[in-house]
Order: C-alpha cells, then sequence, then structure tokens
C-alpha cells in the first residue's frame, strides 16, 4: 500500500542525494543531509526514539575516521609527504614503470595506514606534485592520476578500519574486525591485483619509459633541495628522520591495535583517538606545535554526516524499501553461497553507483540482516555488499565520496578530467575486478570456512 | 595482525622514507614554504 511517508521518503532521499553530490556554490555535504535527515525525524518517519541507536552505531566508526585523519593532519605538517613526493621521484630512476609501481604502492599503502578519503586527499598532491614536476603530457598524468585513485579507493575493503561504511556497516552486523579480515582481505587483494594489472596493461603506451631529469639533490644538512630550471628559486623540504620514524610507528602501532585490542572489547574508536593524542604529543614536544592545525583542519562534521546518512536510510527502511530488496532477493540468495555473493556485490554495485555507496552499504546490511539468512550466508552476503561498494562503486565518480574528493583536488589543481575519460577507464577495468573478487570470496569461503 | 601490520609499515618505510643513501642521523630544520607550486608546470589537463 503506497502511502504519503513514502512519498515524502522517497523525494527528500533524492533531493538530499541530489544536492549531496552536486554541492552548489561548494557547500558542505552536510548541510544538504542535516536538512533531509531533519524532515525525515520531523515527519515522524524516524522515530525519536531510533536517534539513541542510530547515535550509538555512527559515533565509534566516525570517531575512529576522525583520529585517521588527525594523525596524517600530524604528518602532513612535519613535512613528510612533501618527502614521499621527492624520494619517489629519486628512487625512481627516470624510469616511468618504476614511478608507476611506486606510486601504486604508495596509494594502497596509505590506505592502508590511514583511510581512503585520509589517502585521496593526501597522495592526489602528491601525485599532482610529481607530474607537474616531471612535466608528463596530459595522458601520461591521466594514467598516474586515475590509477592512483582507483586503487587508493579499492584499498579499503581488505581491511574494515580504512572505510567509515565498512566499519558502520560492521557494527550493524556486529562482526569482529579480525573476522572480517579472515574473510574478507584474501578475495579482495586478488580483486586489487587484477585491478592493477588491467590499469597497467590499459595505460602501458602513456607512461613514459623515461622521465625528465629533474635537479634534487640530499644536502648535508639533510634538506632536500630541489631547484628547477626555469626558476631561480630553489624549494627545501624539511627532513626530521627521528620524527618520520616515531610517527610512522605509532600509526602502525594504533592500526595493529585495532586488531590486537578490539577482540577484548576495547572500543576501536578509543584505540584511534588516543594513536592521534600521542602523535599530537609527540609533536608537540619535539617542535612545540600546539593544536590549531588540528582543530581547524579536522572534518568535525563527519559524525553528523554519517548520523544524517544513517537516519535517511533508516527512513528509507521503515517505510519498505529493504522488504522490497528482501522479497526481491532473499530466495535467491538463501540457498547458494555463490548466489549470495554475486547478487548482493551487484546490487550493491548497481545501488552505489546510483547514489553513493555510503547510503547503499547501510540499505544492503540491514536488508540482509533481515532475510534470515544462515550466519555463513549472511556474512558472504555482508561482505559481497562491501565488495560491491568498496570496488564496483569505482565505476562512475559518484559512487564513492572518496572519488568525488578526487576529482575535486583535479578541478582545484586546473585538472579537468570529465566523467567520459573517467568512464573509458573504469568500464573495462572496474567490471572484471569486482567479478573476479566476489568470486574469489565465494571460493575462499567455500574452501576455508564452510 | 601485529606481524602484518609491522611489514605494511616496514616497506612503507623502506619505500617511501629511507632516501637512496640511507640517511639515518639527526637533522638541522629549515622551516621555508614550499614554492613549487608556484612554479610555472606543465598543464596537465585531459580533455
Amino acid at each position: 500500500m503506497w502511502d504519503s511517508s513514502i512519498t515524502i521518503m522517497l523525494i527528500v532521499f533524492i533531493f538530499t542525494i541530489i544536492f549531496m553530490l552536486w554541492r552548489p556554490f561548494g557547500i558542505n555535504e552536510t548541510i544538504p543531509t542535516t536538512i533531509g535527515a531533519v524532515i525525515v525525524l520531523i515527519t515522524g518517519i524516524v522515530s525519536w526514539n531510533d536517534v539513541l541507536g542510530i547515535l550509538g552505531i555512527v559515533s565509534g566508526p566516525s570517531l575512529t575516521i576522525l583520529s585517521t585523519i588527525m594523525m596524517s593532519i600530524v604528518l602532513e605538517s612535519i613535512g613528510f609527504f612533501r618527502w614521499i613526493a621527492y624520494n619517489i621521484v629519486i628512487k625512481s630512476k627516470e624510469s616511468g614503470v618504476r614511478l608507476y609501481i611506486y606510486i601504486i604502492l604508495l596509494c594502497f599503502l596509505m590506505t592502508m595506514l590511514f583511510n581512503n578519503d585520509g589517502s585521496i586527499l593526501i597522495t592526489t598532491p602528491i601525485i599532482i606534485h610529481i607530474v607537474k614536476l616531471l612535466r608528463f603530457k596530459p595522458h601520461q598524468a591521466f594514467a598516474y592520476l586515475i590509477s592512483g585513485a582507483l586503487i587508493a579507493t579499492a584499498a579499503s575493503a581488505p581491511i574494515a578500519v580504512s572505510n567509515i561504511s565498512n566499519l558502520i556497516a560492521l557494527e550493524i552486523v556486529g562482526l569482529s574486525l579480525n573476522s572480517y579480515v579472515e574473510m574478507v582481505f584474501v578475495p579482495s587483494m586478488i580483486g586489487i591485483f587484477t585491478i592493477t594489472f588491467l590499469l597497467y596493461f590499459y595505460f602501458k603506451r602513456s607512461i613514459p619509459k623515461r622521465t625528465k631529469s629533474i635537479p634534487i639533490n640530499v644536502n648535508t644538512n639533510e634538506q632536500l633541495l630541489y631547484s628547477h630550471p626555469l626558476d631561480i628559486r630553489t624549494d627545501y623540504v624539511e627532513i626530521d628522520w627521528k620524527m618520520f620514524k616515531v610517527c610512522l610507528i605509532i600509526v602502525v602501532a594504533t592500526r595493529a591495535s585495532f586488531f590486537a585490542l578490539s577482540p577484548i572489547g576495547i572500543p576501536i574508536e578509543f584505540i584511534g583517538l588516543l594513536g592521534a593524542a600521542i602523535l599530537i604529543a609527540v609533536r608537540w614536544l619535539r617542535m612545540k606545535t600546539g593544536l590549531s592545525d588540528i582543530i581547524k583542519n579536522s572534518p568535525w562534521y563527519i559524525f553528523l554526516f554519517a548520523f544524517n546518512m544513517y537516519v535517511l536510510v533508516y527512513g528509507l527502511k521503515n517505510v519498505g524499501l529493504n522488504d522490497i530488496i528482501i522479497k526481491t532477493f532473499k530466495t535467491s540468495v538463501e540457498h547458494d553461497i555463490l548466489n549470495a555473493a554475486m547478487i548482493m556485490g551487484l546490487l550493491s554495485t548497481f545501488l552505489s553507483n546510483i547514489f553513493n555507496n555510503l547510503p547503499t552499504v547501510m540499505i544492503g546490511t540491514l536488508s540482509i540482516m533481515e532475510m534470515g539468512l544462515d550466519p555463513l550466508f549472511l556474512q558472504v552476503a555482508y561482505l559481497a555488499n562491501v565488495i560491491g561498494s568498496d570496488i564496483g562503486a569505482l565505476l562512475t565518480p559518484i559512487g564513492t565520496l572518496a572519488t568525488l574528493i578526487w576529482m575535486f583536488i583535479l578541478k582545484r589543481h586546473g585538472i579537468l578530467i570529465t566523467w567520459g575519460n573517467y568512464l573509458k577507464v573504469t568500464i573495462l577495468v572496474i567490471p572484471i575486478g569486482l567479478i573476479v573478487s566476489l568470486i574469489s570470496l565465494y571460493l575462499w569461503v567455500t574452501l576455508i570456512f564452510e | 595482525m601485529l606481524l602484518y601490520f609491522s611489514i605494511v609499515g616496514g616497506l612503507f618505510y623502506k619505500l617511501f622514507i629511507v632516501s637512496p643513501e640511507d640517511r639515518t642521523t639527526e637533522i638541522t630544520i629549515n622551516s621555508t614554504t614550499s614554492t613549487i607550486t608556484k612554479h610555472k608546470a606543465a598543464d596537465v589537463n585531459v580533455g
């Protein structure tokens, strides 16, 4: 029975997503989602009683992601990432292929150590620096930029802590971090390797064999000097080896502690915030730098954004969207693991590319929870849902917030990449990577866990 | 996972932090602002 609440909810949701992706006048994505969430609450589609439960689900993941972003701000402030940009150029020894491999590895490892959005925010300016420094032609620069962005975003699938939507979904399902990694690490890594190889072969002709030689030297005072041939100015990059080492150890220890300490009941957001606090304290002790840059640059709105999105998704569930998904797919999903993986993965990919992966992964997870599946089927369906929203969502730029951020950074740097340029690459690479990941998930789970 | 992140961290350090000549000594910091973005670099528009 179609009633007014369904109409209101659909209109609110569609307009919120349009404004969130469009961001007219550069408004923050939190503004349209807040307006949408307030309407949903006022109209009673989501009751005020549900608010506490929603706060409980989104607060931990939001704080965890916030703590990782704080860590990256500290590292940025000590010149860590600028040193990496120059070091990559030095180490690639004028080989375009070596540079490509270094950039792919950097993007992958940055997502492993931080999160997908943070990785995009940090690695994109690094890659832009490098391609401008080496005076690449447009099609050469494009090869490095899009390959880095796709790998940085896809790399959030293997471990749940690299992506806020994965963390929220994990919270809904009640799966532990370690169980998640045991089941999804290998299949998603196979998918990422596939995407990397496909990207390399796609761009093989665009990757220059030799890159330009540029004068970069590490002088005796341990400063890196770069002098552009057409400019008399010289660029200095600070190199504080001790700080670099200590900070990297703290980041790695924090990541490892997520997995070591969460099984004994310590909330991951607490571990993340403690790691960020230690890093800030170390910087203060060494450099006497206060908190102003952290306060100014941290995306505090992320908590409100996640809350709003969940209210909207909960509204869709309350008006019956989940019932449609359950009725349509339950019988196909509940009897066959391969079906569970493929159907939920493809559904998640389809929905992510229409209205972004954050609401999609929430809708998918809530639907799976209500299908009444056996535990193994439930986990496979949920993990396929995550793979679809992390890897399949890369098909179009609106699929993930990370790719939207990437497009925005490129535009700010005067680099115009059209949807056509983007789709020409992803239409060939992403579906294959997705199908390989989903089949690998099926094979891995049936071999190891059945 | 401790081992895994030790490998990831070690790999990251080896690949991106250590310079080809492996310098590990204490350093003098010269805090200057980057001028690199002001250089006239090649356009990288993809159209």
